[in-house]
């Protein structure tokens, strides 16, 4: 069984390589002559004021939140995904039908909440 | 003659790794190629017959150009960025099966790197990993632009990934296994694609590709009228390259696996029982098919606002992804095959 | 080969499990723990759990390390060289301490229960076979821990709505 795994291993090992190798070389060869200007961060050739380190809007801290519920969502949903015909086979199909719709209609009363209260919107 | 397990690995991680590599070299050179085409331009055309060497030309040229740190900059993070953004998105091409399998010899070689029985989980695991590259070049750049393009592409990215890990467990419950090459193997014949079974979920899935891969018209992270290059503003030389090689092997991988999921893998229509080499050529007509897509789209649709983009994920693909899979779960709990 | 990739995995998250601690930026301890989340998917891999491996790397490592990541910059935690900058809640010295043997005292006690349990210990015999065939979690799943499972459901809405209430406040109060 771990033996499908190790030619990924291999793959990561060639990718992780190929990576980095990009970067040294280019990182070797290539030309360096700093200035000021240069180095400075590019505003569109306007001079950067204030710190770039600003504060974002809590949106996508809601964003990030709900994306980890739903993620969490459908990790659950893959075991009955993969099992869905054996167990309709197994004649329990519409038990475990009547669990999913339970668990993911919850969810989508939790959606519908957040839909209404105004969390998906992002001109606000 | 013995040939050892390993030596046909490395033979196949070096074809389909260097056949990744160079399609989403191709793909640099299509990008701008199509784009002269649909504006009655040539593009380019000075390297090579066609300009077909214009790729190679580049890689040499980004080698050879400054790499410039700005500063204030984190520079690790600055510099790792680039390689936590490409490598994801290589690693998950691992689990595609590029072709059925050969038979040369006593040796019968699945055309995959690895066959593994979590392909899609392993496939949307890492995936999802390129969203780090994306934040952290942003963050690290110490630039105003690049932050909020990072920012940008990153809330985007996770909100449609629900849409495209819901859309491919609605493929997965028709299945019934997570192997990829499984779901393109019960594929054989054109009347059991899944796309005849599970319409809306390609449609879905076809959308969600753009959005994945920051594409246009969901391209926020990098529209230039508004933040300049988006989260790789600052970025130069290889390290640019990096990003953008990147990119496209994301937009090959999500093609080959719309093409794998949706369209039959290495099926070939009304010709089930097509040697191996042809049956490759048909997968790549599919997965080119989707890439010309990515152009097509390019140069045919305006770009969306940002609101309007998360709205789209979190009212409409969400909600309509979920209701798909319940109803195909439906179909499946009543019995009807 | 595999018992050499274990200790190297073990290292790797040990390593990634100091490095959380010592790193001098919230971004560095951050990535420290994405690698040893990564180790530790392998070590759950090389025990025969393959979905619970590509489930850590899916959850832990795609979205509740995003989530972090956020919350830094939405703090504005993550500047060069500076420590912790939140004077809202100071930690001090000894509130610290007091967390930390807590939190010490909490992972012991979870130890020695494991310890205690008569679970199946996979590190004797080498790893099963599939041991955790999908199906096998499904029937679980909604045979026997079908409540938990609507559970979950459950405490998914309310840290929707939790979340959701926090947001809103937040955009009331700085003058929408």
């Amino acid at each position: 069984m771990l033996e499908s795994y190790a030619p990924i291993l291999i793959y990561a090992a060639v990718v992780i390589g190929f990576a980095v190798a990009n970067l040294v070389i280019s990182d070797l060869l290539g030309r360096k002559r700093r200035t000021i200007d240069k180095d400075r961060p590019y505003e569109s050739g306007m001079t950067p004021e204030g710190s770039a380190r600003v504060r974002l809007s809590i949106h996508f801290y809601l964003v990030a939140v709900l994306f980890i519920l739903f993620d969490v969502e459908s990790i659950f949903l893959v075991p009955w995904a993969v099992s869905a015909r054996a167990l309709s086979e197994a004649g329990v199909g519409p038990i475990v039908f009547a669990e999913i719709s339970l668990f993911v209609g919850v969810l989508a009363i939790g959606l519908a909440y957040v839909w209404r209260k105004g969390g998906l919107e992002w001109d606000r | 003659m013995e040939v050892p397990l390993p030596l046909i690995w490395l033979v196949k991680i070096v074809v389909i790794f260097g056949g990744l590599v160079s399609t989403a070299a191709l793909m640099s050179l299509a990008e701008r190629k199509v784009s002269a085409w649909m504006q009655y331009r040539i593009g380019p055309n000075r390297v090579g017959p066609f300009g077909l060497l214009q790729p190679l030309a580049d890689g040499v040229k980004f080698i050879f150009k400054e790499e410039l740190i700005p500063a204030g900059a984190n520079k690790f993070m600055f510099r790792l960025a680039p390689a936590l953004s490409a490598a994801p998105a290589m690693l998950t091409m691992a689990v595609i099966p590029i072709g059925g399998t050969v038979v040369l010899g006593e040796y019968s070689i699945p055309l995959s790197i690895a066959d593994v029985d979590i392909g899609v989980l392993f496939l949307l695991a890492f995936s999802g990993l390129s969203i780090y590259g994306v934040i952290l070049g942003g963050w690290a750049s110490n630039s105003k632009y690049s932050l909020l393009g990072g920012l940008r592409a990153s809330a985007q990215m996770i909100s449609y990934e629900l849409t495209l890990i819901l859309t491919i467990l609605a493929v997965v419950a028709l299945e019934g296994t997570l192997n990829l090459r499984t779901i393109s193997e019960n594929q054989q014949h054109v009347g059991e694609w899944n796309i005849w079974t599970q319409p809306l979920a390609f449609v879905l899935f076809t959308i969600t590709m753009f959005a994945e891969t920051n594409r246009h018209p969901f391209d926020f992270a990098e529209c230039e009228p508004e933040l300049v290059g988006g989260f790789h503003t600052e970025y130069s030389a290889m390290r640019f390259a990096l990003y953008f090689l990147g990119e496209y092997c994301a937009m090959t991988v999500l093609s080959c696996l719309n093409a794998t999921l949706f369209l039959g893998g290495p099926s070939v229509p009304f010709w089930p029982e097509a040697p191996w080499f042809v049956g490759i050529a048909a997968f790549c007509l599919k997965a080119g098919f989707f890439l010309f897509l990515f152009l097509w789209v390019r140069w045919s649709l305006p770009r969306m606002r940002f609101d309007q983009l998360m709205r789209l994920g979190w009212k409409v693909f969400l909600p309509l992804a979920l209701a798909n899979l319940l109803i195909t779960g439906g179909f499946i709990a009543f019995g009807a095959h | 080969m595999s018992e050499l990739l274990f200790y190297a995995m073990a290292v790797i998250a040990l390593l990634g499990g100091l490095g959380v601690i010592f790193s001098k930026s919230p971004m560095g301890s951050v990535l420290s723990l994405l690698g040893s989340f990564f180790a530790l998917a392998v070590i759950y891999l090389l025990a025969g759990f393959h979905f619970m491996a590509a489930v850590q790397i899916l959850v832990y490592a795609g979205a509740i390390m995003v989530l972090f990541l956020f919350v830094i910059m939405l703090l504005n935690l993550g500047g060069m060289g500076t420590r912790f900058e939140l004077s809202a809640a100071p930690l001090t010295r000894a509130r610290s301490q007091i967390a930390a043997a807590v939190a010490a005292g909490v992972g012991l006690a979870g130890l020695i229960a494991v310890q205690r349990a008569s679970l199946p210990r996979i590190a004797q015999g080498g790893a099963p076979e599939r041991i955790d065939d999908i199906n096998q979690i499904a029937i679980a799943l909604f045979g026997r821990y079908s409540l938990p499972f609507q559970a979950v459901s459950v405490l998914l809405l309310t840290t929707m709505v939790a979340v959701l209430v926090l947001a809103k406040r937040r955009t009331r109060e700085s003058g929408q």
